[in-house]
């Protein structure tokens, strides 16, 4: 588990955001330390500045003796113990040469200096434990050989700087504990999700392709993720099960005409050598086969179309022509069965389409609308644009005055074999409208049936074109 | 005709060169695509049959290979891939026809004469005939026994198209694609009605019919008694 966590990106990611995050506050935390050090050594300074003027005016204003009185006052006095007052004769201990910076007293050796030094180098009368302490001291040179110094524990000041510093360093640790289980929280969540789509997807693999996967009602990328491999998912389930279908209808509604082929042929045997009845049976033989072609090569048509992605064929078939090209072919048909036959085409009409597939598709049902229309009947074929502004689709109906199609069959009818009970009797293999109904999904396009009271009418509506073009064509 | 069939199903092979035996043709068989090819650079023929897939050398590879070498006998490729591209990719290698498995004999028969009939053209021909039919491509105009028949332009070209084929079978699929350019089997038989429009016109008030129906395979023109 922590091995896979700490192998997520989302993990690593936060990790690495962490340590830069607490990097950055520890470099701003200690810039404000150095600058509250930088105050609060300055505080220090002045106040040394300040108890030096107060005893150099007395010195300027009185004497020596003056002096040397007020500072054995203040020394004994508790109320200045941060202060260390001393008036040192310079041949006694000459604390100017004591000055670490030595550079600065030789330039000025007359000159008052503010300096750090031991504490136990100002005063050995000091507990063991207080003598390596840093003392803040102002040195000021008096004449004849004094040198007036003032100092100041400097133990309470860096007290304060250790305390400000551990808080600091607790704030730094805060954020970057918090920084890190921010992290480990999302690599958490962010594992999760993956581990869902992952399980989804064994399953998946395993067999089972109607798993879906998981969405959430957050619109993030993981989710859009899923979206597209759902479509994915529902387009190879599409492809496969048409694959299956078309296994299946081969093994079952194939095996009948087989079945019966078979018999034709067994008996043929004992049929008296070139006689009428021999021959007539091997040319039934002979047209079983022939439907058997038909069928079989209309399956594999469906199925091609079915899977089919390719638009390579796709051209801009002028709807018009071909609309009036094939009322012309069934004109024939319709009149040899005493059926009136209507053509309508609205002029200029372009379809972009595979063109032998449309042709096909509306030859299919002109031969139902042939088929199931009785003498005296009417069918109407036309097609034209229907505005749905600012776009306009292009619209094929095919119209018949027939048996026509139950309701409750509507969606029935499309699928491989399907042969109503109503017409079980008549030539056709139940394939017609499932070829129709593949060509229509392959161009996107929706197929709608409805009464025509009598008979059956059938719409085929084309994907929408933006009106503005279809003038530019006219 | 001489064909040359290269075909890897033995049963198949055997089927189709009786039939065309039958027919009055001769046969070679080349069971895979290397001896396919050999016979076809070697042996003059009249039309090559040549499967899509065969073992050693693939069928389009074949076609192709002739092509390069100008050799243009019409080539007729079968395939069980039925697809549009496929079929666009066999015409682009060479081939002058293409048939999908599962088909008739019928069809295959009918198709290879009229593959034979377009290698050698008769452009120059301006009139066709059969008997006392005849028709003028120029002035585009049908007479019989010397009586002008009225027929509508699909009814012309369908019958261009059978003359052309004169005395040989035209399967309604080949009727639909020459005449209506649609590559697929019409369900009901649409192209009958038309062909039987047509027969009333040519044949109606003549002793002879010269337009006939081979039953279970497609149509005739032909002079009955002229073979």
């Amino acid at each position: 588990m922590i091995q896979k966590l700490l192998s997520t990106t989302a993990f690593r990611l936060s990790l690495i955001y962490a340590l830069l995050f607490s990097l950055i506050a520890a470099i701003a935390l200690g810039i404000a330390y150095w600058l509250a050090a930088q105050l609060i050594y300055q505080q220090i300074d002045e106040r040394l500045q300040l108890e030096t003027n107060v005893l150099l005016s007395q010195y300027y204003s009185g004497n020596f003796t003056d002096l040397s009185r007020m500072i054995s006052h203040r020394n004994s006095k508790d109320v200045t113990q941060f202060f260390i007052y001393a008036l040192i004769n310079r041949q006694q201990h000459d604390f100017f040469s004591d000055l670490p910076t030595a550079s600065e007293s030789e330039q000025h050796p007359h000159q008052a200096t503010f300096a750090t030094l031991p504490l136990q180098m100002i005063t050995h009368d000091l507990p063991v434990n207080k003598q390596t302490l840093d003392t803040r001291v102002l040195l000021t040179p008096l004449p004849a050989h004094y040198q007036l110094l003032v100092g100041t524990d400097m133990s309470e000041a860096e007290k304060l700087l250790e305390h400000i510093a551990s808080i600091l360093l607790i704030a730094v640790l805060i954020i970057m504990t918090a920084a890190l289980l921010g992290g480990w929280l999302m690599g958490q969540s962010v594992l999760k999700r993956v581990d869902r789509i992952h399980r989804t997807a064994k399953e998946i693999i395993e067999g089972d392709l109607n798993q879906r996967m998981p969405l959430q009602a957050r619109e993030d990328e993981f989710n859009r993720l899923a979206k597209v491999v759902n479509e994915m998912l529902a387009r190879l389930q599409t492809v496969m099960m048409s694959m299956r279908d078309v296994t299946n209808n081969l093994a079952h509604d194939l095996r009948n005409p087989l079945n019966r082929l078979h018999h034709r042929l067994e008996a043929l045997r004992y049929l008296p050598p070139n006689s009428d009845k021999q021959q007539q049976e091997l040319d039934n033989a002979v047209n079983d086969v022939s439907s058997l072609i038909a069928t079989f090569n209309a399956i594999l048509n469906i199925a091609q179309i079915e899977s089919s992605v390719q638009r390579d064929c796709w051209e801009d078939i002028d709807m018009t022509h071909m609309i009036h090209e094939l009322g012309e072919l069934y004109t024939l048909v319709a009149e040899e069965k005493k059926i009136s036959f209507h053509v309508y085409s609205e002029k200029h009409l372009i379809l972009h389409a595979d063109r032998q597939l449309i042709a096909q598709t509306i030859t299919n049902l002109l031969d139902n609308a042939v088929k199931y229309t009785p003498a005296g009947g009417k069918i109407r074929l036309e097609a034209y644009y229907q505005s749905t502004h600012p776009s306009a689709e292009v619209i094929i109906n095919v119209c018949d005055s027939g048996i026509g199609i139950p309701e409750a069959d509507y969606q029935r009818v499309f699928e491989r074999f399907t042969r109503l009970d109503t017409v079980r009797n008549t030539a056709g293999n139940g394939l017609g409208l499932s070829l129709v109904k593949a060509v229509m999904d392959l161009h996107q396009a929706k197929i709608s049936l409805s009464d025509n009271q009598p008979g059956l009418c059938v719409k085929l509506s084309f994907f929408p074109i933006e009106i503005k073009s279809l003038e530019k064509n006219k | 005709m001489h064909v040359l069939l290269v075909e890897d199903d033995h049963d198949t092979a055997t089927f189709i060169r009786n039939g065309m035996s039958q027919s009055g043709h001769h046969v070679d068989l080349a069971d895979n695509g290397k001896d396919g090819l050999h016979l076809a650079m070697t042996e003059d023929y009249d039309v090559l049959v040549i499967d899509r897939m065969l073992p050693e050398r693939d069928g389009l590879s074949i076609v192709r290979t002739l092509r390069q070498l100008k050799i243009t006998t019409p080539v007729l490729i079968l395939s069980a891939l039925g697809e549009v591209e496929h079929r666009v990719e066999g015409l682009q290698a060479g081939g002058d026809d293409y048939l999908v498995k599962p088909y008739a004999f019928t069809e295959l028969l009918a198709r290879l004469q009229a593959l034979i009939r377009r290698n050698h053209p008769e452009q120059t021909q301006t009139i066709l005939q059969v008997r006392d039919l005849k028709m003028d491509l120029v002035k585009h105009q049908v007479t019989r026994a010397g009586k002008v028949i009225e027929l509508l332009p699909r009814e012309f070209t369908l019958l261009e198209v059978l003359m052309r084929h004169a005395g040989e079978v035209v399967t309604r699929t080949m009727l639909l694609e020459k005449v209506w350019d649609y590559h697929f089997d019409p369900q009901t038989n649409i192209i009958n009605v038309h062909i039987s429009r047509l027969r009333s016109k040519v044949d109606k008030g003549f002793h002879i019919s010269l337009l006939n129906t081979v039953r279970g395979a497609g149509y005739i023109l032909h002079d009955p008694e002229a073979s």
